[in-house]
């Protein structure tokens, strides 16, 4: 897939190449129109019974990467008492079949030493195997069966629960779990966005006792019509659907669509501050209610939504990246902060947060003036004090960036994967793509003033207690 | 052509400027290092994303002492702060729209700067990267901005955030006591104050220098590109004061277990860390079998490994236990090994990922227990077959990016091995015989060594306990197959042998200090 043409502004020049006093030869530059992700379009192909396959082109001898993607995430977990739930069955998703046994199938992936693991977001679940290439059909065959037919008893199941807990425990020795934990709180008051992915810590010390549940799960939501086959490698697009078609053919069922309780629009903002019984270093995240990715349609693209998108990326990077003047003068100059961040790739399916992290120094100036200053930053934007060549920076700096940062065939499944997810669409990431390369000074600003405001605010600060005792 | 090898004036020998410690003992006059022919690697090809890598053998184990993070300050400094004309922020902002990036991580003996570009920019790119590596300008508040946060890091991120990091870096200190890897890279809280601009550029001069470095680029125009960057750094500050590295000190030989128990009262569950130094490094011929046998025992993030099948597979205690037969750093979020980590010194290991407090005693028998049959008895003859055929395969995937193949090329040179390291592993694997590997065990996991490193709350009742070694039996909330509950048995009863001498309770305060 090649990138739709950037606007003539951003066409870069070719240019030979000079080093100072050396004469290199000169290597053609690529063409703007051609960067971004993939060399070659990738091919799709959606399945009768649903099921959608594609093939990303990506020179990687004698390895291929076959994801899957399961389009359930902490956002559909609408019972009570239920969240975390995607994220286990993610876990419950290696405990075997019938057929293929969990020791057999873990057997049989380390028998051509594959690389096998998963993860869980608000929006999607992800399966990942990186293996050889000529063992591809037995990954299919893997795959397929314990996609359909995923089987587990409840001593496994209870086992996992151990497990999953675990992972909560080995996060919990740093603030950044309960503040993600109460900003999400804070923010949401309907939407399932209002946990985490890993769930409530209640609710994760209960799932041994939802076996029932975590059955009818897989039931509800693993369906070919809620799932991706992203396979990347030196592979003919033909070979993969005839793979896919050989050990999916047979899967059937709808995904279930629980109702998401819609999120009011934001009136005002909202703050809460932690105290925290450890060391760190005094701790800022502040989330905008900010857009969704996809389109309200089921698999449709919003044009308008993709554009905010890209527009807020394009904030993101205007202020928070390193090369910033606000990061440098808040943490370069002044040093005010020990760090300032805003999480790239970050959009969601429903409308979620645009999020910023400080870490704050414990002898600088406190929250509300960090705060104040980052607001002064963003309303600056959404008055329109944008430059437009700072703009096209960052158009750059983002479309390059897309080239460098996919370099191996996983990375290249999991790009084109996490479009999808947040979307319901294989045409998303051309469409961030030409989205991202229209983006004006005026979208910048327009994004800036509807959605980073005060009452769309909602700000966690996080403090040490003093050793010893409380404040 | 080839460029002539870098060659260097004749650099004025250093005299101790610190007072010995008491460990390790006074070290020869550092010589001149000369850059021995072989030191750069060109891997040309028409990818347009050009990839450099310079590792410089130097890291925390150059820290003088009561400087100790000296070396991290200096590289950090260096990635940012100004370089030539051209400010931090200037720098960024050039970089910015390439999309290019320049980059470092410091280990004990490596320091490693990686830049990234696409070859439509890299006539702007290069001389700002030339320039953070050979004309960094120190300037007072970028040292000062770096060492702060190196404090912060290390009082209240590895400290205070991650008690993960914590174990490992605890367990380290536990095996190289009074050795020069015993401190973290980030230093100590004396150390990053024992030090200032001055310092710092010494520091730059000594050891991150013409004499101790090794090029690789890849890409378009690779050749050319390495021969130029090769010839660039031979200048400033290559023409004098580059030291070779310092001979190390043997380990302290450890020949009794020890516990040392961070006291936290604010975990919630217990890290785990355990291992012993080893006398096998990558040129040893043992140490095919040794990682191999790691990877039986626990290969990272994977399932492959016995400890993670039994202690988190069948029995739910946590999310992961791995073994390691050198020294181990994540790269990124992917599973793979970071290469340009490399070390002089090895040491085996356990990891132990947080588990719940009332599981600690039990889970650090079950380790221990493991370590003893295995070391004792060795692995089972379809263990064997089935670790040997991943691992052979496994292994292939940790070289899939420019970077990573670039950077075990250069570890190959520290290692002085001829042969490029995974694929004569790999190969190495596929030929070992279950009798070698076994063999290699005996010789080299010695589990009356073993050093223990937990951070756990109610440290003092943990000691009391470990030392008591009364059963800690554990149950469940679902039902077991008896084998399992037989072999329950035997672990909540097997004896860790641990005195009260052996087993410390050490203040959080005083880790690092």
């Amino acid at each position: 897939m090649r990138a739709r043409p950037l606007a003539p502004a951003l066409r870069l020049a070719a240019s030979a190449l000079l080093l100072e006093a050396s004469s290199l030869v000169g290597v053609p530059s690529v063409h703007a129109a051609e960067l971004g992700p993939f060399p070659k379009a990738p091919e799709i192909t959606r399945l009768d019974n649903g099921l959608t396959v594609v093939t990303i082109p990506w020179a990687s001898p004698g390895i291929v990467a076959y994801y899957t993607l399961v389009r359930v995430g902490a956002r559909d977990e609408v019972e009570p008492g239920h969240s975390g739930f995607a994220h286990l069955f993610e876990h419950m998703m290696f405990r075997g079949t019938e057929r293929f046994p969990e020791q057999v199938y873990e057997d049989t992936l380390q028998s051509f030493g594959a690389d096998s693991n998963a993860y869980t977001t608000e929006d999607f679940t992800l399966y990942t195997i990186t293996a050889p290439r000529s063992a591809l059909a037995r990954v299919a065959e893997l795959e397929g069966d314990r996609f359909q037919h995923l089987s587990f008893d409840e001593r496994q199941y209870r086992t996992e629960t151990g497990a999953v807990l675990g992972e909560y425990n080995k996060s919990a020795s740093s603030p950044s779990l309960k503040m993600w934990e109460a900003l999400s709180e804070l923010a949401f008051k309907s939407h399932t966005y209002r946990h985490t992915t890993i769930g409530y810590l209640a609710d994760v010390q209960a799932m041994p006792n939802e076996y029932a549940y975590a059955k009818a799960f897989f039931k509800r939501f693993y369906t070919p019509d809620n799932a991706t086959v992203v396979v990347a490698g030196e592979v003919p697009h033909a070979e993969n659907v005839a793979l896919v078609k050989q050990h999916y053919g047979g899967w059937r069922g709808t995904r279930d669509q629980p109702t998401v309780p819609a999120e009011p629009e934001p009136t005002q903002g909202a703050r809460r501050h932690l105290d925290w019984d450890g060391m760190s270093a005094p701790e800022l995240l502040i989330g905008y209610r900010a857009s969704a990715f996809a389109g309200p349609g089921q698999g449709k693209l919003d044009a308008a939504r993709v554009r905010d998108a890209a527009a807020l990326d394009v904030v993101r990077a205007l202020l928070f990246h390193p090369a910033a003047p606000l990061y440098q003068a808040l943490v370069v100059e002044r040093q005010q902060l020990l760090a300032l961040d805003s999480y790239a790739k970050s959009w969601t399916r429903d409308p979620g947060l645009f999020v910023v992290n400080a870490e704050l120094k414990d002898d600088g100036p406190g929250f509300e003036a960090i705060e104040r200053e980052i607001q002064q930053a963003i309303d600056a934007l959404a008055r329109g004090e944008v430059n437009a060549d700072r703009v096209a920076a960052v158009r750059s700096h983002l479309r390059y960036g897309l080239t460098l940062d996919v370099e191996t065939a996983s990375e290249a499944a999991d790009t084109f994967a996490q479009f999808v997810a947040v979307s319901g669409s294989t045409d998303a990431l051309e469409a961030y793509l030409g989205a991202l390369g229209a983006v004006t000074a005026e979208d910048v600003a327009r994004v800036a003033a509807r959605y980073l405001t005060p009452q769309r605010r909602f700000v966690i600060t996080l403090k040490a207690k003093p050793r010893g005792g409380t404040p | 052509m080839k460029r002539a090898e870098l060659a260097l004036a004749t650099a004025l020998a250093l005299a101790a400027g610190c007072p010995p410690a008491a460990r390790p003992p006074a070290s020869p006059p550092a010589a001149v290092a000369t850059a021995p022919v072989g030191r750069v690697i060109a891997r040309p090809s028409d990818a347009k994303v050009i990839e450099l890598r310079v590792a410089f053998e130097a890291g925390a184990a150059d820290d003088p002492p009561g400087q100790q993070g000296l070396t991290y300050v200096t590289a950090l400094s260096m990635l940012e702060g100004r370089a030539g004309q051209v400010g931090y922020a200037e720098r960024a902002a050039r970089l910015f729209p390439m999309a290019a990036s320049i980059g470092v991580h410091v280990d004990r003996e490596q320091v490693v700067f990686s830049g990234r570009v696409h070859v439509d920019h890299l006539a702007a790119f290069y001389p700002l990267f030339r320039d953070v590596l050979r004309a960094p300008a120190f300037d007072s508040a970028d040292v000062d901005r770096v060492r702060t946060r190196a404090l912060s890091n290390l009082t209240q991120d590895l400290r205070g955030a991650d008690d993960e990091a914590l174990g490992k870096e605890v367990l380290q200190a536990m095996l190289f006591e009074g050795h020069p890897y015993a401190h973290p890279e980030l230093g100590t809280e004396r150390g990053l104050s024992g030090f200032g601009p001055e310092q710092v550029r010494a520091q730059w001069r000594r050891v991150l220098c013409a004499g101790r470095v090794r090029i690789g680029v890849a890409g378009a125009l690779a050749s050319e590109l390495s021969r130029r960057l090769e010839a660039d750094l031979a200048g400033e500050p290559g023409e004098s004061g580059c030291e070779d590295a310092r001979p190390l000190p043997p380990p302290s030989s450890l020949a009794t277990r020890r516990v040392w128990i961070v006291d936290k009262p604010e975990a919630g569950s217990v890290a785990i860390s355990l291992g012993h130094s080893v006398d096998v490094t990558r040129d040893h011929p043992d140490f095919a079998a040794l990682a191999l046998a790691s990877a039986y025992l626990g290969q990272h993030r994977t399932f492959a490994g016995r400890l993670m099948q039994a202690m988190r597979g069948e029995r739910g205690l946590n999310y992961g236990d791995y073994a390691y037969a050198e020294h181990f750093v994540q790269d990124g979020a992917s599973r793979f090994p970071l290469p340009n980590v490399a070390r002089r010194q090895q040491y085996f290991s356990v990891w132990i990922r947080p588990v719940r407090p009332e599981h600690a005693h039990f889970a650090l028998r079950f380790a221990v227990r493991e370590l003893e049959k295995v070391a004792s008895e060795g692995i089972g003859q379809a263990d064997f077959e089935r670790i040997q055929r991943f691992a052979a395969s496994y292994f292939a995937l940790f070289a899939q990016t420019e970077q990573q193949r670039l950077g075990y090329a250069l570890d190959d040179g520290f290692y002085g091995v001829r042969a490029p390291h995974l694929d004569a592993l790999r190969a190495r694997f596929a030929t070992l015989t279950r009798d070698e590997v076994n063999a290699a065990l005996r010789r080299h996991v010695v589990p009356g060594r073993l050093q223990v490193a937990m951070v756990a709350k109610d440290a003092s009742a943990l000691a009391e306990r470990l030392v008591k070694g009364d059963a800690s039996p554990i149950t469940y909330d679902t039902e077991k197959p008896q084998a399992l509950r037989d072999e329950d048995t035997q672990v909540a009863a097997h004896p860790l042998g641990l005195s009260r001498e052996q087993v410390n309770v050490v203040p959080l305060a005083s880790m690092f200090r």
